[in-house]
């Protein structure tokens, strides 16, 4: 009798503990199989739609403006009023590119009203699938204010884009941009692209390769929508496997630092195990020679960084630390995620500080944090941590800045502090 | 028992068990996600009716297509489609499938448009849902419901809202009835609102100060119909509005209705919250004109309220703001402007050569340059105060300083 209750009561052990390792297991991404959705299915060759010669009905147009317009003034919300808005769609439906852009001029798209607006971004859509060249540029020129006309242009693209993934893309790799929106040909680009990787990846990673990447030039950039793929695919394994995979085989090392990056910023705290199986191959790769070497420091600060704000900071400093304690230089994400850092546990920071041996690389993140006590208020712990700077170069603007900030908040303070420095520690310019 | 046996079943329970436990996670999380399995989620889809079955498959295609994006114009019109057809069983019964407080966009959508139907269909049991813990942090699903209601139902959307008078009933009937009452008669629908649910005067207000800003006869009449005839933190709160949707219409000429106003009656300090408001949007839409009209001696505004739109323009369109402040020979605006952003950088912890290429960073660079090409001994003397490392970055190649 007992054996068998001790039995029945194994089974139920096991059943349970089965199933919360089974829970844990597709958590992390085991075992999965491919994504869904990575098979080009739009991306075939789509010719850029061209205008068709349709002749411009005027009556039809009159009558569709008045109608649309009697929607739009009617609806207590058009984004919500789904039934008036399936009505706007089915005015517009048959109408001509002419017709359309006709429609368009027709209605101001005001931010004060919302309906409008909301009516505008309607036709506009139904236009560029037909014209894009004519609607984008009316789009972006129909604006009262500066930003107006670049948010409707790629309001009305991004939508297109979205539908027609393929034929929208075909066109910004064809087009030559007429003269107002060539600079947002990499906007739409972006636009085109942030949703994308889920349904069409082919595609969506062929036309990520045509970004710049963000070291060459301001604006969009192949890692922004990296980045973005990121934080959007964290907790979906096989999407995940395959954007890493991905983004270490573009020749960009920027595009993996980013993208891992953005995916251990959103990593679920629930999702331990795959986080741990995650870093252990982090690791391996960045300790390979898969990095180039000029591109190591900046690759390996971009994850160090990351571990950082993930909370992982012990073991990522004592990593970083192997590899660069007797280098000077500290690239930039490694200077902010120590400042970071430094705002968020100023008592820690200051004691992995104490603790460090000296070395080159201590002084220059010690450096780097003193701006971030000094953000803090943290008067007395920077002083104290510009005393463990050895390096004069470093030491001296770190002292000034101090200086400087001290005397308005507290001169009186500033000036003991200052009477106990050395005279070659800076202080009076 | 044999040795062998309890091992098999030991072995059997464990893979099943897991096998169980690692599909189920799968199906909760995958695409777009999924409520869990349960035992009443499996018999109510073994009894639910096949046109119900078919329904909630489409619509599973649509959003699980999606997957983590949002819907496509396209998918959401199709999922109005299907949606538009159910019935409140079958609302209920989608919403059982669909994964618990999901931020997915393709999840948020279509749960709005049950909402919506819902509201169609039975608008208070869907309001009353919609303000239950599992939806009540949704506030556009009470709006949706709201939008259905007052659409077919005014009356009763706003005798619910009086009798609820909770605090998510006021905000969601709001704007939905105040706009509903103004289409009805803009003429009676303060007093409508103010007798029948008084939560729908703000939103009153919001829809006559939309409507009635184009024209001074408009604005006149806007005046005669709201002023005084409401709680007075409302009139104001409304006049604001009206100054923010003026100056959104017209940046360079929403001043010129400060003098209308005036004409009209106004006390003072309404017409100078007006002037405020108007004076702030016309800065944020259009900086330019705006301190162009602060400049004009009539304006009477102080110059420091005058540097501080300088500054704020500065900060957002650095280019722009040097172009404007060179033709008009202010190149105090931007010193002043150099000096005091690098000390909020030095508050705020800036180091030289971290995010530089931040508008707020490039904009202090620029300005320096330009200072330095304008008043060089004064721009030389103030960057001796700064530390070192600031100096060494200002020092080095001008950025691309317009002329």
């Amino acid at each position: 009798m007992r054996s068998g209750i001790l039995g029945l009561a194994g089974i139920a052990l096991l059943g349970f503990g089965g199933n919360w390792a089974g829970h844990r297991v597709a958590r992390a991404g085991l075992f999965h199989g491919s994504a869904i959705g990575t098979k080009s299915s739009s991306g075939d060759a789509a010719p850029p739609p061209q205008p068709s010669s349709a002749p411009l009905r005027q009556d039809q147009v009159a009558t569709a403006l008045k109608r649309l317009r009697a929607l739009a003034a009617a609806s207590p919300n058009l984004a919500m009023d789904f039934d008036a808005a399936a009505q706007v769609d089915s005015l517009i439906a048959g109408l001509s590119a002419a017709e359309l852009a006709a429609l368009y001029a027709g209605i101001d798209p005001s931010f004060y009203n919302y309906n409008l607006r909301i009516l505008s971004q309607k036709i506009g859509l139904a236009w560029v699938a037909k014209d894009p060249d004519a609607a984008l540029a009316a789009a972006f020129s129909k604006s009262t204010g500066k930003w107006q006309g670049r948010y409707l242009a790629l309001t009305i693209y991004g939508q297109w884009s979205q539908n027609e993934p393929a034929a929208a893309l075909a066109w910004l790799n064809a087009a030559e941009l007429p003269p107002s929106l060539a600079g947002l040909k990499e906007d739409f680009r972006s636009a085109a692209l942030t949703n994308l990787a889920g349904r069409d990846f082919e595609l969506a990673t062929a036309e990520l390769l045509k970004m710049q990447s963000r070291a060459t030039g301001d604006g969009p950039s192949a890692q922004g929508v990296l980045s973005q793929w990121g934080y959007m695919y964290a907790d979906d394994p096989p999407m995940r496997d395959q954007l890493i995979e991905f983004a270490k085989s573009t020749g960009r090392p920027e595009d993996y630092a980013d993208l891992n990056s953005s995916l251990l910023h959103s990593w679920s705290q629930e999702d331990s195990l795959g986080m741990l199986t995650y870093l252990q191959d982090l690791r391996g790769y960045l300790e390979s020679d898969a990095v180039p070497a000029a591109s190591r420091p900046a690759v390996d600060a971009t994850a160090v960084s990351a571990a950082i704000s993930r909370e992982y900071t012990g073991p990522a400093l004592e990593w970083w630390m192997e590899r660069y304690g007797q280098s000077p230089d500290t690239p930039e994400p490694m200077r902010e995620a120590i400042s970071r850092w430094v705002q968020k546990y100023p008592d820690a920071a200051r004691q992995w500080f104490d603790q460090q041996p000296e070395s080159p690389q201590r002084d220059a993140l010690n450096a780097a944090a003193i701006p971030a006590f000094l953000s803090q208020g943290k008067f007395s712990e920077a002083a104290h941590s510009i005393a463990g700077i050895r390096d004069p170069a470093l030491r001296q603007p770190a002292v000034e800045r101090l200086e400087i900030l001290w005397k308005i908040q507290d001169p009186a303070a500033a000036a003991a502090w200052q009477a106990t420095l050395p005279n070659d520690a800076g202080g009076e310019k | 028992m044999t040795r062998k046996t309890k091992l098999a079943i030991a072995a059997a329970t464990l893979g099943l068990s897991s096998w169980l436990g690692y599909s189920s996670e799968r199906h909760v999380t995958e695409a777009a996600g999924s409520a869990p399995r349960t035992l009443r989620s499996v018999v109510r889809k073994m009894l639910e009716p096949e046109s119900r079955s078919a329904a909630i498959e489409r619509l599973n295609r649509l959003r699980h297509a999606a997957g983590r994006a949002a819907p496509t114009p396209r998918e959401a019109a199709e999922s109005w489609e299907i949606i538009r057809g159910f019935t409140v069983e079958d609302i209920q019964a989608y919403l059982a499938e669909l994964p618990p407080n999901s931020e997915r966009g393709a999840n948020l959508a279509l749960i709005n448009m049950l909402f919506h139907r819902w509201g169609q269909l039975d608008p208070a049991a869907a309001a009353k849902e919609a303000m239950q813990p599992a939806y009540k942090e949704n506030r556009n699903l009470l709006h949706t419901v709201m939008v259905a209601w007052a659409d077919r139902d005014l009356d009763g959307a706003m005798r619910w809202a009086a009798a609820d008078n909770s605090d998510e009933a006021k905000r969601a009937v709001s704007n939905v009835a105040g706009r509903l009452l103004v289409i009805q008669d803009p003429k009676t629908a303060l007093a409508r609102a103010a007798a029948e649910c008084p939560a729908a005067v703000r939103g009153v207000l919001s829809a006559l100060a939309r409507e009635m800003s184009g024209t001074a006869e408009s604005r006149r009449e806007f005046v005669e119909l709201a002023a005084g005839k409401v709680d007075p933190q409302e009139w104001l709160r409304g006049l604001r509005q009206f100054a923010s949707i003026c100056s959104e219409r017209d940046p360079g000429g929403a001043i010129g209705v400060v003098a209308e106003l005036e004409g009209m009656g106004l006390p003072a300090d309404q017409v100078a919250a007006f002037r405020d408001d108007a004076l702030h949007n016309s800065r944020l839409r259009s900086p330019e004109a705006a301190l162009d009209q602060m400049l004009l001696p009539e304006s009477n505004i102080p110059p420091d309220k005058q540097l501080s739109a300088y500054r704020n323009w500065a900060a957002s369109e650095p280019d722009a703001a040097l172009s404007w402040a060179q033709r008009n020979g202010k190149p105090d605006f931007v010193g002043e402007t150099v000096k005091q952003r690098a000390l909020d950088l030095l508050h705020t912890g800036w180091q030289p050569g971290i995010n530089d290429e931040m508008p707020w960073i490039a904009g202090f660079l620029k300005h320096f340059d330009s200072w330095k090409q304008q008043q060089p001994d004064a721009a030389a003397a103030w960057l001796q105060t700064m530390p070192s490392d600031v100096r060494g970055r200002l020092n080095t190649t001008p950025t691309d300083v317009p002329r």
